[in-house]
């Protein structure tokens, strides 16, 4: 099970790390790099503080019956959530993230707001950056916790399960510090609304699980019911692109 | 009070961001929770179909409330 939260959460932190870097890139090229990777550095450190705080707190003071349900529910909250705007976003009923866009709309309003190019710390800039990660890392903070914590059969295992998490954020951190090194510019050929999607099927599907298993149930199959509701939910969702394609196009004919 | 508030509302749009997900999900566990309650844990299969029965109903009227 280890495996599967590592991966998940690399998956969503990919997501929230790359517009976080569209940001990060913005101001460091508009204004300067210093200030750019000082926020970065400190929305980390904040960010990292978070996780073990709160994980820990999670891990130690409530019991894990209880615990399961509510991490369970919040998980189907955000999984939800997600699935909902990337089927929006299939069906064409929501634009697509376009991170070459973000870039120059930010650029532009850093302009505007008299934010230009300089050696010194602007602290500007690094509110911008630090706002940014901040921001985006908050998901990825949540979804650590909630899915490190939820894969525990034991108390032992939520301290493991939290570190399994992590390290796949840090991964993703990492895939996005060097890729963007290398590109120099915004990642925009990440397939950013299937990695939602994907992200999204996982957390409904664990989150309905785990929440189940918080109320008492005792899924036929055990650990392999999780892998009937991800295929469950896959076929529901793709039944979901598939109507609201078709409801969109039949709105746009009546509108001609 | 207000920002109180704006707070509250910013944690909602965080974790849920739709009214309806969240109303259908908090009734989806109530009701599963009242049933478990009710035959124990013997239906577990079916109470567990029911489950994500209602909650893909939950993200279903969710999504058509966009197309509206």
């Amino acid at each position: 099970m280890q495996w599967v939260v590592v991966l998940s959460s690399f998956a969503a932190s990919l997501v929230e790390c790359v517009e976080a870097f569209t940001i990060i890139l913005v101001v460091g090229v508009t204004i300067n790099w210093r200030s750019s990777l000082i926020g970065t550095g400190l929305g980390l450190a904040i960010l990292a503080a978070l996780v073990a705080v709160f994980g820990t707190t999670l891990v130690t003071v409530i019991p894990l019956d209880v615990l399961r349900l509510f991490v369970g529910t919040l998980l189907i909250l955000f999984g939800l959530k997600w699935l909902k705007k990337a089927i929006l976003r299939y069906a064409g009923l929501k634009a697509l993230h376009d991170e070459e866009a973000i870039y120059e709309h930010e650029m532009e309003l850093i302009r505007a707001q008299g934010g230009k190019s300089t050696s010194q710390m602007d602290r500007f800039g690094m509110i911008l950056a630090l706002k940014s990660v901040l921001l985006e890392g908050l998901e990825v903070v949540f979804i650590v916790i909630t899915f490190g914590i939820s894969a525990a059969k034991t108390n032992a295992e939520k301290t493991a399960g939290l570190n399994a998490a992590a390290l796949g954020a840090l991964a993703a951190v990492l895939t996005v510090v060097v890729l963007g090194a290398i590109v120099h510019a915004p990642l925009r050929r990440v397939p950013e609304n299937t990695l939602k999607f994907t992200v999204g099927i996982m957390l409904t599907s664990f989150g309905t699980f785990w929440a189940g298993e918080g109320l008492g149930l005792d899924w036929l199959g055990r650990d392999l019911a999780i892998i009937g509701l991800v295929v469950a939910y896959l076929l529901v969702s793709g039944g979901l692109v598939t109507w609201l394609r078709g409801r969109a196009r039949m709105q746009l004919a009546t509108s001609r | 009070m207000q920002i109180i508030r704006k707070s509250a509302k910013a944690v909602f749009d965080f974790i849920v961001g739709d009214a309806r997900l969240l109303i259908g999900t908090i009734l989806t566990l109530a009701v599963v929770a009242l049933i478990i309650a009710l035959v124990g844990s013997a239906a577990s299969t079916w109470v567990g179909v029911v489950l994500f029965i209602a909650l893909a109903a939950t993200l279903t009227i969710a999504l058509r409330r966009e197309v509206k």
